[in-house]
Order: C-alpha cells, then sequence, then structure tokens
C-alpha cells in the first residue's frame, strides 16, 4: 500500500494517553446539581416469589425514592434488540414481578448518595417463596418447573446442506466429540453505570458507555412512551465491553427514574453485580461428529446444540443462530447439518460476548478435528490444508460469500513461523516424569458485519469548518479498540487532508446520523469504517469541485497537499482550508458539506490461525503457555499496532476460556465466583506474549479491502490450547476450561484405564 | 460514621481496647477490611489501625529469639534478612500471598488472627514453633502456641478485648521448605500449601515437623510425613517416597472431601517442589 498516506500507518490512538495518565472523565466521574444516585436491589434467591417490605428502608434520611414492579410502566421487552423488526420473545420488565436468577432486579432505590441508596437498599425486608430452581439444561429438559410462559424451550432451530446420515455409511472413520463451553463474564475494567437528565430543553438525555445509543433510545422511548426526538442518548467514555454493554441494562430503569423524579440520576453497579447480574456469555452443550475419507477428506458433520439462555430470552435465538451460521464457512463439507435448543435456565441472562456464538462453536470443532487428526495418525495442520475454504468455496447454508479466504495461507505461515513440523515431532522429548509439554494449533472464521442475516447500513456527515478542520459525524462507539482512530485514519485518507485536521464524532443520536446496529458484530470497520471512506471521497470530490469553480479550473487540476488546497496550473497557490472555507462562502454562498449512506453488499469472512505450545504439570494439572502465535486474515490492517492489539486481547480472552474462567454456581444457583479474586482471568504472569502476523491480500468490500480482527482474535486460542494439552497428555478433554481439576481427573481416568 | 483509632504505642492500644465495643475490628493492613466491608449490611463501627504502633512494626533479633510484630507487611516479611536466614519458609510464604499490591498492605498478624485455613503463613508460624503474643485491655500479655492460637476456620481463641500484637520464634539452625498450589501460578488462594522444618544432627535428621494449610479447618500436623523423615540423612531421602507418604497424609486429612482427589495428586508436586529446595538449601550450608 505504497500510495497510501495512513493506511497501514501504526498511528498511536488519540485517546492513550487522557487514559494513561487519569485524564479521561468516565460516567462515573460525572458531576450534576441535584444528582440522585441509584442502586439495584438484586435477588437473593435464584427463583422465587417474593414481597417487599419498604417500611425500614423509606426512613433511612436521604431516600428519594423506592420502585419497585408496581410503580414502572407494564411493558415487557427483549433488550437484545436492537431495531424494532427484530423478532424476539419480550419477557423483561424494568423490574420483576418474580425473582428469576440470583441478581435479578427487585426494585430501585434512589438517595442522594451512593452509600444511602445502599443502606436503605439492604434495609428492604424480602420475603421469598422459593420455587424449584432450573439451574442447568439437564434441569430445564427435565424438571416440571417452567421460568417463562409454557416451556423452558425457548428456540429450537436446524439447518443442513447435503445429507449427514449418508456421508456415515460412506465414512472411513466417524468421530463424535461432546463438551462444554463455559458461562463468561465479560471482565470490562469498567463496571456498568449510566447517567440520565433532563436537559434545558426538556429532552431526556442518557450518558452510556455503551455499544448502541439507538437501541437505547428505542427501549427506552418505548418501554417510557416518549418520542424518539425527545430521548438524546450520548455514548460517553468507555473502560471495555467485549458484548457486555452492547444491550440495555441499565439505562432504562434510570431514566424511569429521572422522569419520575425530574432529577439527574446515576446508576452504577460493582464488579459483583455486573458478575451476576449483567450478562454472561452463553455456555452451551455441544456435541458434534465429523465423518472423514481414509485420505483426511470431510465427508459431514453434524452438530447438536443446548444453549443455556438464562433467565430472560435476551439472545438465545440470536446466538443459537449465529452458532449455526459459523460452522459453514470454515472448512468445505458437502453434508453438514445442524440442531440447535435454547433454554431458560433460573440463571444471569445471556448477552452478547466478544464473537458471539463463534468461540463456543469453534471450540469444540476444532477439539473435534485434532481428535480425528489423531485416529487419522495425520498432523493438524496436513488434515486443516486439506479441508479449509478457499476463494472458490461456497457457504452450503446459503450465507453469503465467503470472499477472498486466505485461511491456508494463515495456516501455513504460522506453520512456518512457528516451526510446527519440527516442534509436533520432538516436543514430547522434553517429557519428564511431571512435566508433559505439547503444541496445539487451530483455526476460526468471523463474520463482517450483518448483511445477510440483518440489514446493515451506515450514514455519515461530513462538513468542512470554518477553521479548515474536518468532522466526520458518524455513530461509532469507541470501546478501547481504537476505533475512532481507525475511522480518522480512513476519513484523512479519503479525503486527503492531514490527519490532525479530521474529528471523528462517537455516537450521540442527537448528532450523529443513523446507523444500523451499533459498534457490534465486528461491523464498524468494515462497514462504518467504508462508509467513512465512501463519504471521504465524496467530501473530497464536492470539495475539488468548489475550488475548480473557485478558481475556475477544471476539477482535475485540484489537489491537496499538507491539508491546503493546489492547483496544478495555478503555480503559487497554495490555500489552506480554513481560507477556502470562507472564499466557498463568499464566492459560492455555500459550505462544504455531504451526507453518504453506505449499505454494504457483502459479508465476507475473517480468519485466524493460533499455535502454541504448552508445558502442564500433571500432578497439579497446572498449564503454562510457553509460545503462542497468531496469524490472521485481516485483508488490510488499517492500523496494525491497533491489529496487533486485537490478536493479542483477543488471545487473552480464549485463553483464559482454555483454562480458567466460568462463573460457577452451587445447587442453589447462588454464584460462587463473583469476584475477580475468583473468577479467574489469565493474570500478568501467565499470559504469554502473543506474536501476531498478518496476511494482508485484500480483495473485498472493506475500506482499503480491510476486515474485520476485534471477534475474529477470540476464537482460536482456546481450542489451540486444549489440543496442545490433549497432544501432551493424550487425552480427549473437551470441556472448557481445562482447570487443573479437570486435567488431573482427565488423566486419573486415563491412568485407571490403562 | 466509623470511629477510628491509630494507637502510637501499647499504652494506647490499650486505651483503644478499652473504648472498643461490638462490632469493632481490629486491623493492620486492613486487606481483608477493604474487601468484605464493601458486603456488610452497615459499615463496621469502629477500626483499631495497628500500623501506628512502632513494636508491631518491626522485626527484631535477639541472642535468642526473633520479635515478628503482627503489623509487619508479607513484602517486609519476605525480604527481611533476619527472616530469610532464620526462617526461610515463612520468607517464601509471605512472597506468595496475593498480589504485590496485597502483599504491600496485607500482614503477618492479618494473616493469622484471620485464620482463613488457606492462610499462607501459618503452616511455616506452626513448622517454626512459633508463638503468638496477646495484649489486653487491662494492660496484661499472654503467649499462646500458634497451633493452640488457631480454633477453627476464621476462628481463635483472640478474646473481644485482646489484640494480637506479634510473634516470637526460638532460634535455631534448621533446614526447611515451603510450598503451595493454588488455582493459578500467582495472585491465588492456596488449595494446598505446607511447611517441612528439619532439626539436623550432623546429617542426620533428628526432628521434623511438617504442617498443610487448606486441608482442615485449622493447620494440619503431618505425622505420616515426618515418619518418612525420622533419622535419615538429606541424601537418603527419595522422593517416590514422600509422595507417596504425602498422599496417605491427604487421605488421612480429608478423607471424605471431594477435593481430596485433587489435592492427593497436587500434593505430590508440593512434595517435590519441597525437597528439591531442601536440598539445594543442604547443598548450600
Amino acid at each position: 500500500m505504497a500510495n497510501n498516506k495512513y493506511i497501514g500507518q501504526r498511528v498511536v490512538r488519540e485517546d492513550s494517553l487522557k487514559r494513561a495518565t487519569g485524564e479521561t472523565r468516565y460516567v462515573a466521574d460525572m458531576k450534576r446539581r441535584g444528582m440522585l444516585y441509584a442502586k439495584l436491589l438484586r435477588s437473593s434467591k435464584a427463583h422465587a416469589d417474593f414481597t417487599l417490605d419498604l417500611k425500614k428502608a423509606l426512613e433511612v434520611p436521604g431516600v428519594e425514592a423506592i420502585y419497585t414492579y408496581e410503580d414502572i410502566p407494564k411493558v415487557a421487552y427483549n433488550s437484545m434488540k436492537w431495531y424494532p423488526g427484530i423478532e424476539a420473545i419480550e419477557d423483561e420488565y424494568l423490574l420483576s414481578n418474580r425473582a428469576r436468577y440470583f441478581g435479578d432486579r427487585l426494585a430501585l432505590v434512589v438517595a442522594n448518595s451512593v452509600e444511602t441508596a445502599e443502606l436503605a437498599r439492604d434495609l428492604i425486608k424480602v420475603d421469598y417463596t422459593p420455587r424449584d430452581t432450573i439451574l442447568t439444561i439437564e434441569d430445564a429438559k427435565t424438571k416440571k418447573e417452567i421460568v417463562h410462559g409454557t416451556s423452558n424451550l425457548s428456540f429450537e432451530k436446524s439447518i443442513s446442506c447435503g445429507d449427514f446420515e449418508e456421508s456415515k455409511r460412506a465414512a472411513y472413520l466417524s468421530v463424535q466429540t461432546k463438551g462444554k463451553t463455559p458461562k463468561l463474564h465479560h471482565a470490562a475494567i469498567e463496571p456498568h453505570v449510566c447517567l440520565s437528565e433532563i436537559d434545558d430543553f426538556g429532552n431526556l438525555v442518557i450518558w452510556s458507555p455503551c455499544q448502541v445509543v439507538f437501541q437505547i433510545r428505542m427501549h427506552i422511548a418505548d418501554i417510557l412512551g416518549l418520542e424518539y426526538n425527545k430521548i438524546r442518548v450520548i455514548k460517553a467514555a468507555m473502560g471495555g465491553s467485549f458484548g457486555g454493554k452492547s444491550i440495555p441494562i441499565l439505562e432504562p430503569i434510570c431514566a424511569f427514574a429521572t422522569m419520575k423524579l425530574k432529577r439527574p440520576v446515576m446508576l452504577s453497579m460493582d464488579r459483583r453485580e455486573v458478575i451476576i447480574g449483567s450478562v454472561v456469555g452463553n455456555n452451551i452443550d455441544i456435541e458434534v461428529e465429523t465423518t472423514v475419507d481414509q485420505q483426511g477428506h470431510i465427508l459431514g458433520r453434524r452438530f447438536d446444540v443446548d444453549v443455556d439462555g438464562g433467565a430472560y430470552d435476551t439472545n438465545s435465538a440470536a446466538v443459537t443462530n449465529a452458532f449455526a451460521k459459523k460452522i459453514f464457512r470454515l472448512y468445505n463439507i458437502p453434508n453438514q447439518s445442524f440442531v440447535g435448543r435454547a433454554y431458560y435456565t433460573n440463571t444471569t441472562p445471556s448477552g452478547a460476548y466478544r464473537a458471539y456464538g463463534s468461540p463456543q462453536a469453534h471450540a469444540m470443532a476444532e477439539v473435534n478435528i485434532d481428535q480425528i487428526c489423531k485416529k487419522l495418525s495425520m498432523d493438524p495442520c496436513d488434515f486443516r490444508l486439506k479441508n479449509l475454504v478457499t476463494r472458490e468455496s461456497v457457504d452450503l447454508s446459503g450465507g453469503t460469500s465467503i470472499g477472498n479466504a486466505q485461511v491456508r495461507e494463515c495456516v501455513e505461515l504460522g506453520r512456518q513461523k512457528f516451526d510446527w513440523d519440527h516442534k509436533r515431532k520432538t516436543i514430547r522429548e522434553k517429557n519428564t516424569n511431571r512435566y508433559a509439554y505439547g503444541v496445539g494449533m487451530a483455526c476460526a472464521t468471523h463474520v463482517n458485519g450483518y448483511t445477510g442475516p440483518y440489514p446493515d447500513f451506515t450514514n455519515v456527515y461530513i462538513e468542512l469548518n470554518m477553521d479548515g478542520t474536518v468532522v466526520v459525524k458518524v455513530a461509532a462507539h469507541e470501546q478501547g479498540c481504537g476505533t475512532i482512530t481507525t475511522l480518522s485514519q480512513i476519513a484523512a485518507e479519503a479525503i486527503g487532508v492531514e490527519l490532525h485536521q479530521i474529528t471523528v464524532t462517537e455516537a450521540d443520536t442527537f448528532i450523529t446520523p443513523q446507523d444500523s446496529a451499533g459498534t457490534q458484530a465486528s461491523r464498524v470497520t468494515f462497514v462504518s469504517g467504508k462508509a467513512v471512506q465512501v463519504a471521504g471521497e465524496k467530501f473530497r470530490k464536492r470539495l475539488f469541485e468548489s475550488a475548480a469553480e473557485i478558481f475556475d479550473v477544471p476539477e482535475e487540476a485540484i489537489y491537496l497537499e499538507d491539508g491546503s488546497i493546489r492547483c496544478h496550473q495555478i503555480p503559487n497557490l497554495s490555500m489552506d482550508l480554513s481560507t477556502f472555507e470562507t472564499t466557498c462562502r463568499k464566492k459560492l454562498s455555500r459550505g462544504i458539506a455531504i451526507f453518504s449512506e453506505h449499505i454494504p453488499t457483502t459479508n465476507p469472512a475473517s480468519f485466524g490461525a493460533f499455535f502454541c505450545e504448552v508445558k502442564v504439570d500433571r500432578f497439579t494439572g497446572h498449564v503454562e503457555i510457553l509460545r503462542a502465535l497468531a496469524v490472521h486474515d485481516v485483508g488490510q490492517s488499517i492500523n496494525p499496532q491497533l491489529v496487533e492489539g486485537q490478536i493479542q486481547g483477543g488471545a487473552h480472552f480464549s485463553l483464559g476460556m482454555a483454562l480458567g474462567e466460568e462463573i460457577l454456581h452451587n445447587s442453589k444457583g447462588v454464584v460462587t465466583n463473583a469476584t475477580l479474586a475468583k473468577y479467574h482471568m489469565l493474570n500478568a504472569c501467565d499470559m504469554p506474549y502473543v506474536e501476531a502476523y498478518m496476511i494482508e491480500e485484500g480483495g473485498d468490500e472493506g475500506p482499503y479491502g480491510a476486515k474485520s480482527i476485534g471477534e475474529a482474535a477470540a476464537i482460536a486460542p482456546a481450542p489451540a490450547v486444549l489440543n496442545a494439552i490433549n497432544f501432551a497428555l493424550d487425552t480427549d478433554i473437551s470441556i472448557f476450561p481445562a482447570t487443573p481439576e479437570r486435567i488431573v481427573d482427565a488423566l486419573l481416568i486415563k491412568e485407571n484405564t490403562k | 460514621m466509623t470511629n477510628y483509632l491509630r494507637p502510637k504505642n501499647q499504652e494506647e492500644c490499650i486505651q483503644a481496647l478499652i473504648k472498643k465495643t461490638e462490632g469493632w475490628t481490629i486491623i493492620a493492613g486492613g486487606t481483608d477490611l477493604v474487601v468484605h466491608n464493601r458486603y456488610l449490611t452497615s459499615a463496621v463501627p469502629g477500626v483499631i489501625d495497628l500500623m501506628g504502633v512502632e513494636e508491631y512494626r518491626s522485626i527484631r533479633e535477639s541472642e535468642n529469639e526473633v520479635w515478628i510484630g503482627a503489623a509487619v507487611t508479607m513484602t517486609e516479611l519476605s525480604r527481611d534478612p533476619v527472616i530469610c536466614e532464620w526462617f526461610p519458609a515463612l520468607a517464601k510464604a509471605a512472597s506468595m500471598v496475593g498480589s504485590t499490591q496485597i502483599r504491600n498492605r496485607a500482614t503477618i498478624g492479618g494473616n493469622v488472627a484471620n485464620a482463613a485455613h488457606c492462610a499462607d503463613t501459618v503452616p511455616p508460624l506452626c513448622a517454626y514453633e512459633a508463638t503468638g503474643c496477646i495484649l489486653n485491655q487491662k494492660g496484661s500479655t499472654r503467649e499462646v502456641p500458634i497451633t493452640d492460637l488457631i480454633v477453627g476456620s476464621c476462628c481463635t481463641i483472640l478474646l473481644e478485648d485482646e489484640i494480637l500484637t506479634g510473634f516470637r520464634i526460638h532460634k535455631q539452625p534448621t533446614l526447611s521448605a515451603f510450598g503451595k498450589i493454588g488455582s493459578r501460578k500467582a495472585v491465588t488462594i492456596s488449595k494446598l500449601n505446607a511447611c517441612i522444618n528439619l532439626i539436623l544432627d550432623q546429617e542426620r535428621i533428628q526432628e521434623s515437623r511438617v504442617f498443610m494449610g487448606s486441608v482442615g479447618a485449622t493447620p494440619s500436623r503431618c505425622t505420616v510425613l515426618e515418619k518418612v523423615f525420622q533419622d535419615r540423612s538429606i541424601k537418603e531421602l527419595c522422593l517416590e517416597e514422600l509422595q507417596v507418604a504425602a498422599e496417605q497424609q491427604i487421605e488421612e486429612l480429608i478423607p471424605n472431601r471431594a477435593s481430596k482427589h485433587y489435592k492427593k495428586r497436587a500434593v505430590k508436586a508440593v512434595v517435590e517442589d519441597m525437597l528439591e529446595e531442601l536440598r539445594r538449601k543442604h547443598g548450600k550450608q
């Protein structure tokens, strides 16, 4: 990309310094005159009817109001819906009339301080009448108790291509893997928080660190019966989300309190509340069976999947669908069937979790593939190279084109950089009585937006300011990925001005034009980025047309250099954009601005391959990741530094799922590890350095050929680690995470059956 | 509002104890209070902070013994030359508690008085035969072996009007080692920790004191393991034999716990690490 000035450059994120020095103001730092603080009373029972005695709590000085189910609008909603056209079960209310999980929202206390609100909250007497609890998928299937409606089965889906059973009859070998993925916490460093207030014009204003301003506006308007035009949702500075802040959790009830009290209200959670009472990544029970011929070609595959959706429907259907779609896009499999069911349980509801269905789907599929390799005595890279998709491949489920797939190239480059062939042959020579060594790898794919299953578009408005700066209004939500920097680089490149002249806004329903779905689904670089590129090019044309008119030269003669307008035909002309803007007003009686719509026509796949070396302590079951290497097909990296950051951060996410992350509850449904001391993410000393490589072959619709990375990076590391552990120990562990206890159990079983 | 007292000497401690009423808590580093206070129904009514008492903040060596103040932090303990020389297993245990930030605040007195079954400094204190020094509001003091001081999980013999001021340990040349297993490499709560302390007569092991934590409510003396050490030399110690004994020991200590199978296996690693440490140290001596 030699001709590009900003694309592919390691531009430092514009917000880095402020975040590092503590200057950034997060919502929890905000203050308003007369602001009240709210706290939610959460259920301490997993499933119970209840009555509340507010008497003592209301007597606490400083308490303004306590709201319960009696007070709220009886409008059911599904917080996962991002536009009215999504069909989903609407089963949640601002506050619940029955406790359906440990952490369910029972009441809202509003007071003059956080401490007062907490004190009053703790003085509310809750009289529970416990009901039978549905804590597992097995419970949901077998127990009489129903969480919602008439059945605990909330969704069912099957899709297929070809005939799996037929493939089984013809197969040389069929390998079945049954496993589980855990309930996962996003662990964004900033707990959920929001601030609502009424501005001087009577508009309801919501400050929220979120991924979805338009979605939040829709829910608040619909629940409270307000006009969309009267609600301003502003995306505030955010300390991470990973999907956890992609649906409104606090905003609607906070807005309700502000509308009732006509005062600013801040509602926040602490870590424990976020773990038990926001949303979690779905735990899924997965059975996968793959049929192959003697040479290692996949003939068919069958998935049978049970999704734990938690106590409210939220994304149960969507994540089941997403899981199903993703298994058709990594390998060429002529006969494949998927059957998936989602269930209600009395556990924390699920929500978007980085890579939405992919971490679970590929986790089990990739472990299954290594089990096949073991039986065929075939190298896992060789096996995959026989079966991975290419640019000629077709998604047989009827999904969008896979695009310029470079996943084989990912495997080949990773294999070479990792010295895979040599390592795989010799690694076990390092084994001792206590330590076993192994290498493993896995592949992954993910999407680039919603095109296909859902509508997708981004609108952009660009304007030249009087001082010569350019504002790009686009509803982007910076989550820490460097989205704003990435979009700024694209804008600067497309327009041809200097990076420092560009400001890209974050989402604000009063300022930024419509965007179909928010900052999610790995759609921002590919969809919004392209929208900014297209808009930037239109803006540049508008600029050049106007200059041509003013200077009476052909448009082709105009160019931009060092942020100033120049002309090939007028050698001495160099007009800075500030002067140009004024000149434009004087001569043409107009400013320079454009509005642009971008509707993507494709949704290609992003790919990755992950390689790792592990050292397993056979006595303690501890796993040390000695080396980690990732290769990703990103099309084109807009900012390699940010891409590497995503690859490494994504690995941290996925490696946590491989080794330690899992929300646990006891037999009564009480979450037993709702602290970061007991929810085991990888610590700095356990986290390996991740060598990151990129394949940049472009060829797809995204800006300058770029594809997504943020979610694609958080998929393959987990199965790669399990594959390495299984190779080291000659086991078949397929339950994530592979905790020390699970590893020791697997070894004990193996030793006892010898 | 929470009352906060920060005595500067023993006399002020006694005065503070006189003022102390129900629900008050005594802290040093305050690391447990900060965590627990968040989830208490109401704030603690009063706090006595021992970090201001010089004596409790100090480690002092005399001819026959070492005094470790209750308010000595884990970081200080792990780096103190006297502790490292005489009680290296205690220094090592302190160096493996929680995170760096926790170790900079958390104290040995807090670790013992909190009496969690997984407290890392407790097995070494037991193996070194430390005594805890206790002061009451009348100003009188008493000394109790750590093995008698801790009587249950999070349960000690400390009375409402008493504070733990520090520890005395007899100075004696020994060979010792500490090991632990948690859920991960660092910043981890012990699923199993252990200390071996051997008294050598020339090359012979004359006496051994072995304690494990997290395998019962109180620190557990490991007599099965101790028998293996008896009258052997370090050179004669056999890893496999020790591992088998350690497995038996776990079986004896927690015959009915679900965690038994894991701990029986993991203890083999702890024993291996500790034996390696003993051999290394013995080689240096």
